[in-house]
């Protein structure tokens, strides 16, 4: 089922796929960050389309997968989602170690998630493999989405304790993707993996497919056919 | 009394060689037919641990003790004449609650065989008191104390608190202050340890059956002489212990199923975490787990393994057909659902708390559960060979870390001497490409120069020339034009001089003659008129 879908998503952004067969590829993804930022809910919204107020704190780590199609590529996610607190994270290298992706998620009213968010950062860099692609991402906007689109009353302390420019300037300091997302309102939470799928780097048998979707690709992809198939996809 | 075993179990073998052959030698002393030695070992050792501590202590928990008697007997008169009570035989385990310790050494095949079909829960916090040897009356002053103070965990634990469904789908939820209070004393507590996420999956079993001072000594008791917050201390050991023991004992076990998890890539702590972290609570039904503390509290710690390896056992030819996905799910969410009582197999709605059934039959096979656990033989001494072999390990690893921290410092003298290399490099490459331009610059201009210079040449050849002709020109033909012109000049003024030598005689000879007229003719007067 999943896969007629995608298959049929792929064929119409690109008629010269249709006598290939589509490569599915797999990436490991894993999610850091301080705990309670959103980082179970963030893959709940993206594996299940769904959001829990008050998710049960992950012990351990949870793994869940969720397939994608991105520029005529099938992507498998396969997602780590580890634990936060600091006292698990003796644990961490090993989801983090073998790892493609990451996404390093932060809480946008928590400046203490956000220099949690920089250690990651490093200690990625410092641990990780050498080509893994990081998204940084400040969840929970739509704690602040009100008052900056509704301009709220200026004697109240805005919920945003973290502006969009740090992330970024963060996030373009050392070399990664950004988005503000919420998994409660679903806002750019597709968009980050989608993404990350565009960027991260494949084998070289199917670069060359990469390299052509990436040409006329983008404008399809950014219209319609990048939704994850909210199937029964998921482990 | 002998020795427990624990005693000897958890020993730093350098401190202690000899561990081992003492652990041999004490361990012959139990009868292993059953695991009622394991029940004598851990009240051994907390007596142990008992006669280890200041008087003030011992009076209070001696004190504490005599209060939970008078508790239970409270409990016996007023639960004793309802109607459900009557399955609780009173008279054993007022017998057990007034001298536990002669119970555990005199009718150990009593004392196991009821707390293996689950301590009656009106009397559960009682019991589990009495065996952990909990209750001290001083600690329940401190935490009095403690309850009133402020601790730095206090948001991470309310947070946590409002999220755990194990604690605030069940009856308890209505003790949520107490639960916090319990937790954030225990960070206040014991600092090292904090607050870890877990902690309160631990905390929700003793508060439903204790008073809210009581839950804290418990909580301490099972920390310190327990192990248990070596689970929970920042580096996790005693996590990563455990998940060793578990690894060792499932490849003894089940190689089958050991090696299938392997090859699908599988480590234990991905999934047997959860179950230790939480003493099963994070996922499991809550009377599967107040029958695994039960056992806990009476058994020691190292019992959770009986019932992880059982159950992980007990599902073998269901995990052998999995793969990664489907096993960690499996793993996590589907463990004990092999124990769902016959008569509900068949109704899909595999509810998580079973005890609301009103059902006459719990929905869980759960003596059954209990009885298989116990069944897996976990010898003490089979432990401490596992934990002999990851402390080895784990002195391995320091080691390889030390090595790659030096590395890495080193690395990082060597990369910083190669950037200084670069700059250096660079530089003279920078020079190096300014000379090379110049060379450029000076072979292109140099042909030109050249030209110029050869034209230089001829016109001075040139030049040269006509210096040798002008030269040649002043030494014939000038010189001696002049000086005969000269010579010449001279004749002619020789000549004109002669000239005017012979007029000027001329002159005087006419100007004589004219004075001889004048005297010839004095008085001609024809000249005057």
């Amino acid at each position: 089922m999943s896969s007629q879908q995608q298959q049929s998503s792929s064929t119409s952004t690109n008629n010269n796929s249709l006598q290939q067969p589509i490569p599915t590829i797999s990436v490991k993804l894993v999610l850091l960050g301080e705990a309670a930022v959103g980082k179970s809910s963030l893959v709940l919204r993206f594996v299940s389309n769904d959001f829990q107020e008050n998710k049960e704190p992950t012990i351990g780590a949870a793994f869940l997968t969720q397939k994608c199609t991105i520029n005529n590529q099938i992507i498998k996610y396969e997602i780590w989602d580890t634990a936060g607190q600091e006292r698990f994270a003796s644990l961490a290298p090993m989801y983090y170690r073998n790892a493609q992706a990451a996404i390093i998620v932060y809480d946008i009213t928590k400046p203490a998630s956000f220099i949690k968010a920089r250690h990651w950062v490093k200690e990625l860099h410092e641990q990780a493999n050498k080509n893994i692609t990081i998204a940084l991402v400040g969840n929970k906007y739509d704690l602040v989405e009100d008052e900056e689109e509704g301009g709220a009353n200026e004697n109240e302390e805005s919920l945003r304790k973290v502006s969009y420019e740090e992330g970024l300037n963060l996030a373009n300091e050392e070399g990664l993707l950004f988005f503000e997302t919420s998994a409660k309102t679903n806002h750019n939470i597709t968009e980050v993996f989608v993404a990350i799928g565009e960027k991260i780097p494949k084998d070289k048998s199917n670069e060359s497919n990469i390299n052509n979707g990436n040409e006329g690709g983008r404008i399809d992809l950014l219209n319609n056919e990048h939704i994850p198939q909210k199937s029964n996809t998921c482990c | 009394m002998a020795e427990p075993i624990d005693s000897i179990l958890r020993v730093n073998l350098n401190t202690k060689p000899d561990a081992i052959n003492n652990l041999k030698t004490l361990s012959s002393t139990y009868n292993k037919d059953s695991g009622n030695f394991l029940l004598q070992s851990k009240y051994n050792q907390l007596i142990l641990n008992f006669t280890q501590k200041n008087p003030t202590t011992k009076q209070s928990l001696s004190s504490g003790t005599e209060t939970i008697k008078k508790t239970f007997q409270t409990i016996k008169n007023t639960a004793g004449s309802y109607e459900f009570a009557n399955e609780i035989d009173w008279e054993i385990w007022e017998a057990i609650v007034e001298n536990y310790e002669n119970f555990v050494n005199e009718n150990t095949n009593t004392l196991n065989e009821l707390i293996s079909k689950g301590i009656p829960k009106e009397i559960r916090g009682i019991i589990w008191q009495v065996a952990a040897y909990s209750k001290d009356l001083n600690l329940e002053d401190f935490y009095l104390q403690l309850k009133n103070e402020t601790s730095i965990h206090e948001k991470a634990i309310k947070r946590d608190l409002t999220r755990t469904s194990f604690f605030t789908n069940i009856d308890a939820v209505n003790k949520s202050d107490e639960l916090f209070n319990i937790i954030k004393a225990y960070s206040l507590y014991d600092p090292d340890v904090g607050y870890t996420q877990g902690m309160i999956f631990i905390g929700v079993p003793l508060i439903m059956n204790c008073n809210e001072s009581e839950s804290f000594c418990l909580l301490v008791t099972l920390m310190k002489d327990y192990n248990l917050r070596h689970l929970f201390c920042p580096e996790m050991q005693g996590l990563h212990l455990l998940l060793y023991e578990f690894d060792r004992l499932l490849e003894s076990y089940s190689p089958i199923l050991y090696n299938h998890l392997t090859k699908q890539g599988i480590k234990s702590s991905m999934y047997a975490s959860q179950w230790f972290l939480t003493f099963f609570a994070y996922k499991f039904p809550l009377d599967i787990v107040l029958r695994i503390y039960d056992i806990i509290i009476t058994e020691g710690m190292e019992s959770i393994l009986k019932f992880a390896i059982n159950l992980i056992l007990k599902n073998e030819s269901n995990l052998l057909n999995l793969s990664f996905d489907k096993l960690l799910e499996f793993l996590k969410d589907n463990l004990f659902n092999i124990y769902i009582s016959d008569e509900f197999i068949n109704t899909e709605n595999n509810k998580r708390f079973s005890f609301t059934k009103k059902s006459s039959n719990s929905y869980y096979k759960l003596d059954q559960l209990v009885q298989d656990s116990l069944d897996i033989n976990v010898d003490p001494l089979d432990l401490q060979k596992f934990q002999n072999e990851f402390n080895h390990i784990l002195e391995k690893e320091e080691k390889k870390g030390e090595e790659i921290t030096n590395l890495q410092v080193e690395n990082g003298a060597l990369r910083k001497e190669i950037k200084q290399y670069e700059f250096k490099f660079n530089s003279i490459n920078a020079d190096h490409l300014d000379t090379v331009q110049t060379m450029v610059d000076l072979k292109i201009t140099l042909p030109d120069l050249l030209n110029e210079n050869s034209e230089l040449k001829e016109l001075i050849e040139i030049r040269n020339q006509e210096i040798e002709e002008l030269e040649a020109k002043i030494g014939k033909d000038i010189p001696t034009t002049i000086e005969d012109q000269i010579k010449e000049l001279l004749d002619i003024n020789a000549k004109e001089v002669e000239k005017s030598a012979n007029l000027e005689e001329e002159l005087q000879n006419l100007l004589i003659e004219e004075e001889n007229l004048k005297k010839q003719l004095p008085n001609h007067t024809w000249f005057k008129w």
